[in-house]
């Protein structure tokens, strides 16, 4: 369980490391609740701005 | 929403209620504090001018203190709704205005280069505060979001990142730690107490500053849901006008209201979640009630519980590492 400024530090330290660019849609728990999830999302997000 | 349920739930005899709080605050102030009057800072708001309205019956108006602290974000109602519920009472009032002290902090250079850092435009004459989503309709985590007004009255939104945010709410916890340090000066020359003025959704959920706003020597209606907090302003004859001013943080220069802030709901409907929690309620009984989805109140149950263990460190005094038994050990 992660409270609100952990999830701001987190979204802020992805983005910041991997480039990326995290919508509010996607503030999801299955996105973000588990280091194997967080792994996932990231590497779903950077194979989507590659392809792009 | 329902009437009858929600008086069903939140039912308050507001006669008795004051009664065991007045007994209380005499018991407390006079026998185990050891002080003879009361501190209480003001605000126009309804917890603050019920508290202070109890004071003065437990210890008489002549040995109840109203202080008013505005400064330069405060709304333009607050010193004149406070001098009402003063005058209303018969007690006497001292305004500080801490806007000098906060500028000797540098708690509005700090806020606003933190606020400059996520809107570059933000200067003289713009307003700000911080919103929080709703958590109805979704289970997503929520940011905050800061909404900046340009003089012109042009809205701009941007999501907080966590530095911006953390400085900005460290700055602006100047302005209730500021308030507290002049409440205490005030109870120190008088050899008062100073009363706190949380609610009991305030007080559970977490809704104020560690040494701020949440530090004082007694808290009389830290057990009361607001609901009953305005039943026992009719009861306190507070002035309408204070009756009928909706909630307000009164704490960023563009007004903010406490439920997109902080609290998911409005303080009717917040009420009858946190009732409905605390006695195992289930949510499709209070969703009935308060007319929206019994998934939201789960939602909101579930907000609740993550409130309390994210603000669980709030309530606590400093910590030991070994225990020193002489001194008996306590928390706000």
């Amino acid at each position: 369980m992660i409270d609100s400024t952990g999830v701001l530090e987190l979204v802020g330290y992805l983005e910041e490391t991997f480039e990326i660019r995290i919508r509010d849609d996607e503030l999801l728990p299955e996105n973000l609740d588990t280091i194997d999830n967080v792994v996932g999302f990231v590497t779903r997000k950077q194979q989507e701005a590659s392809a792009a | 929403m329902s009437q009858t349920a929600e008086a069903d739930l939140l039912a308050i005899d507001p006669e008795e209620a004051v009664g065991t709080i007045v007994d209380a605050l005499r018991e407390i102030v006079g026998r185990e504090l050891r002080r003879r009057g009361a501190v209480v800072a003001v605000s126009g708001g309804i917890d603050s001018s019920v508290t202070v309205a109890l004071c003065a019956r437990a210890f008489g108006p002549e040995r109840t203190l109203a202080l008013l602290m505005p400064e330069t974000d405060s709304s333009d109602d607050t010193l004149d709704l406070s001098r009402q519920v003063a005058d209303s009472l018969g007690i006497q009032t001292v305004v500080e205005d801490i806007t000098p002290i906060l500028s000797a902090v540098r708690c509005y250079e700090r806020r606003d280069e933190a606020v400059r850092r996520v809107v570059p435009e933000f200067g003289e004459g713009w307003k700000f505060k911080i919103v929080l989503p709703s958590v109805l309709g979704t289970d997503t985590y929520r940011l905050f979001t800061l909404v900046a007004q340009s003089p012109e009255g042009e809205t701009v939104e941007a999501r907080l990142p966590a530095n911006e945010y953390l400085t900005i709410v460290a700055a602006t916890n100047f302005k209730q730690r500021t308030r507290k340090m002049l409440e205490y000066f005030h109870a120190d020359a008088h050899n008062y107490a100073v009363v706190g003025t949380p609610n009991r959704l305030e007080y559970d959920q977490g809704f104020f500053v560690k040494l701020g706003d949440g530090a004082a020597d007694v808290k009389p209606i830290a057990h009361l849901y607001k609901t009953q907090v305005y039943r026992l302003a009719e009861h306190l004859e507070i002035p309408a006008a204070v009756r009928e001013r909706p909630p307000t943080t009164d704490t960023y220069s563009l007004a903010q209201t406490q439920d997109e802030f902080y609290f998911s709901l409005p303080y009717a409907q917040m009420d009858l979640c946190l009732y409905g929690h605390n006695h195992g309620i289930a949510p499709e009984e209070i969703a009935r009630m308060i007319g929206i989805a019994a998934e939201d109140v789960r939602r909101v149950y579930e907000d609740i519980d993550q409130k309390r263990r994210t603000t669980r460190y709030l309530h606590l005094s400093a910590l030991l590492v070994e225990p020193v038994p002489e001194v008996p050990a306590s928390s706000s």
